[in-house]
C-alpha cells in the first residue's frame, strides 16, 4: 500500500555563498509517504530541471544515515521531527497531508553556505587534523585481546565515536557552538588506551582550533544532544571541560 | 598547561570564569538574604548586626572591592560570551529552534538584573543611614529605618520583586550550568542538581520579595 500526499514546500534558495538568498515556495504533488525526504526533493528536482529550473541543491552520499553528509533545518529542527534520525533516513509518512514544511540549510558563521541547502565543514575537518586521531606505526594490526579495554570504557567510547560530524549539533545551539561534535572526538579517544599518549594535547589543541574557526560558545542549553541524529549526549561536553580544565591548568 | 591568558582566552576558559564569578555571587546573594531575615529581629537586633560589619573596616571595604571586581570580571566575561555567540550566527533561522526560554534570556535576565543592582546600591549603600529618610514613628532607625521607610511604597516593592524575578530567571539555569562547565556530570545525580538550581533560584527570589512585602503590610516590628 502506498499513501500519497501533497505537500508545500519553503525552501531557502541561494545561488553562491555571497549571494543574498530568499524562500521559494514549491507545491509538490503525490509524494509517496514511504520515499524519504531526500527522495522527495529528488522528484521535486527532477521536475524543476524538466522546467529549465535550478535543482535544489543538498549534500548526500550513503543515504542510510552513517555518513553524516545529509542535513538541513526541517521546520525548525535539524534533521527533521523525528528524534534520532538523520535527514536521509527520514521518511514522508512523518509529515501530514497538505503540511507546509519550511527547509533551511545550517546556518553557522563557520560553516558557511555553498549553495541552497549546502554548507561547508572544511571548519570540522580543521579541528579533526589539529588533533582527532592517535599517532600510531602503520603496518600490520595487532592481536585485538593485546590491549585489554573494560567494557563500559569500550561501551563509553563507542557511545562518542557514534558522531557522524554532520553539524546538527551546531545548527541546533542558539550559539552555533561546536562543543559537542569537539566533545565526542575528544572523549572518544581519551577512553581508550590507544588515546591517553595524546590525551592531554590532544584536548588542547582541538579546543583551541574549535575556538579558532569562530564557533560560538556553550550555554548548556543541550539543545544539540536533542537534535543529534546520533543520540550523543552532553556529558561529553562535561568531559571536555574537565579533561580540557585538566591538560590546561593542572598539568 | 597552557599560558594562563591563553587558556582563560579560551571558550571553555571564559566559560569557567563566568561559572565561578557567577557561583561567587550567589554565595553572597544566598549570605545576604539570611542577613535580611534579621530585619524582622526588629530594628535593635538588624542594626546591631549592621554596627558589626561596620566596625570591621577596613576589611569591610576589602570585601566590598572584591565583590565588585568579581561582578565586574562577570560582567566583562558574559559580555564577551554573548557578543562571540551573536557572530558565530549571524543570520538566524526562519523557524527558530526552540531553545529553552531561560537559557535564551540568560543575557536579558542578566542585563535585568544590572540595572536593578545599580539601582539598589543606590537606594540602601550610597544613601546616607541616617537621617530623614530613617526616621519612623519620630525615631532614627537608621539602615533599618531607611529599609522600612523604602518598602512603605507599593512601587517600588513591586519594582524590588520584578528585580527579583530576574534573579531567579538568571540563577535558575546558571547554578546548574555551573556544573556542566566544571565537567560534575552524573545521570545519578543530574536530576538533582536541576531540582537544587531552580529551589535554590526560587528560594532566593520568594525570600527577598516576601521580606518587602512583608514590611509593605507591616510586619516588620517598629521597636
Ligand atoms: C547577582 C548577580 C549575578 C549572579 C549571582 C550571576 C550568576 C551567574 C552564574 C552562576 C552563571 C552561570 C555560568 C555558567 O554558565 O556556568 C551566570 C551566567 C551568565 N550571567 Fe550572570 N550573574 C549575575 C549577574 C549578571 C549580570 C549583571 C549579567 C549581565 C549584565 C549577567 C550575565 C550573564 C550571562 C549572559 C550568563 C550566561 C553565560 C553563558 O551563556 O554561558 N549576570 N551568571
Ligand atoms: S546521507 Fe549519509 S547520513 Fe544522510
Amino acid at each position: 500500500m502506498s499513501d500519497k500526499i501533497n505537500l508545500t514546500l519553503n525552501v531557502w534558495r541561494q545561488k553562491s555563498p555571497k549571494s543574498a538568498g530568499k524562500f521559494e515556495a514549491y507545491d509538490v504533488k503525490n509524494v509517496d509517504v514511504n520515499s524519504s525526504f531526500l527522495e522527495m526533493i529528488d522528484v521535486l528536482n527532477e521536475d524543476l530541471t524538466k522546467k529549465g529550473q535550478d535543482p535544489i541543491e543538498f549534500d548526500h552520499d550513503c543515504r542510510e544515515g552513517i555518513c553524516g553528509t545529509c542535513g538541513a533545518m526541517v521546520n525548525g529542527r535539524p534533521h527533521g521531527p523525528l528524534k534520532n534520525t538523520t535527514l536521509c533516513q527520514l521518511h514522508m509518512r512523518e509529515f501530514k497531508n497538505n503540511e507546509t514544511i519550511t527547509i533551511e540549510p545550517f546556518r553557522s558563521t563557520s560553516l558557511p553556505i555553498v549553495k541552497d541547502l549546502v554548507v561547508d565543514r572544511s571548519a570540522f575537518d580543521n579541528i579533526i587534523k589539529s588533533g582527532g586521531f592517535i599517532s600510531a606505526k602503520t603496518g600490520s594490526g595487532q592481536d585485538a585481546n593485546a590491549i585489554l579495554i573494560p567494557k563500559p570504557d569500550a561501551d563509553d567510547a563507542f557511545n562518542s565515536a557514534q558522531c557522524i560530524g554532520c553539524s546538527a549539533c551546531v545548527a541546533a545551539c542558539p550559539n552555533a557552538s561546536a562543543m559537542l561534535f569537539v566533545a565526542a572526538k575528544v572523549n572518544h579517544l581519551a577512553k581508550l588506551p590507544q588515546g591517553q599518549a595524546e590525551r592531554k594535547s590532544r584536548v588542547k589543541s582541538m579546543v583551541l582550533a574549535m575556538d579558532k574557526s569562530g564557533f560560538g560558545n556553550c550555554s548548556n542549553a543541550y539543545e544539540c544532544e536533542a537534535a543529534c541524529p546520533k543520540g550523543i549526549s552532553v556529558a561529553n561536553i562535561a568531559a571536555m571541560n574537565k579533561d580540557f580544565m585538566k591538560a590546561g591548568i593542572f598539568s | 598547561m597552557l599560558p594562563i591568558k591563553q587558556y582563560f582566552a579560551s571558550s571553555i576558559g571564559k566559560k569557567q570564569i563566568a561559572a565561578l564569578t557567577g557561583l561567587m555571587l550567589s554565595a553572597f546573594v544566598v549570605i545576604h538574604l539570611l542577613e535580611n531575615f534579621l530585619l524582622f529581629k526588629g530594628p535593635d537586633v538588624f542594626n546591631a548586626w549592621v554596627n558589626t560589619l561596620q566596625s570591621t573596616k577596613p576589611f569591610l571595604y576589602v570585601i566590598e572591592f572584591g565583590l565588585l571586581g568579581i561582578f565586574l570580571l562577570h560582567l566583562f566575561t558574559t559580555f564577551k560570551i554573548v557578543v562571540e555567540n551573536k557572530r558565530a550566527r549571524k543570520k538566524g533561522y526562519r523557524e527558530e529552534v526552540a531553545t529553552k526560554i531561560l537559557v535564551k534570556i540568560m543575557p536579558i535576565s542578566g542585563t535585568a538584573l544590572l540595572i536593578f543592582i545599580i539601582f539598589h546600591l543606590i537606594d540602601f549603600r550610597f544613601t546616607n543611614h541616617h537621617g530623614a529618610a530613617s526616621i519612623v514613628m519620630g525615631e532614627d532607625l537608621g539602615l533599618y529605618g531607611l529599609v522600612y521607610n523604602y518598602f512603605q511604597n507599593i512601587f517600588r516593592v513591586i519594582g524590588y520583586c520584578i528585580g527579583l524575578a530576574a534573579l531567579g530567571c538568571h540563577l535558575s539555569h546558571a547554578i546548574q550550568s555551573v556544573f556542566q562547565t566544571f565537567g560534575i556530570f552524573s545521570e545519578k545525580y543530574n536530576h538533582l542538581i536541576k531540582k537544587t538550581s531552580v529551589g535554590l533560584a526560587t528560594g532566593l527570589m520568594l525570600g527577598f520579595s516576601a521580606i518587602a512585602i512583608l514590611i509593605y503590610l507591616g510586619f516588620a516590628p517598629t521597636a
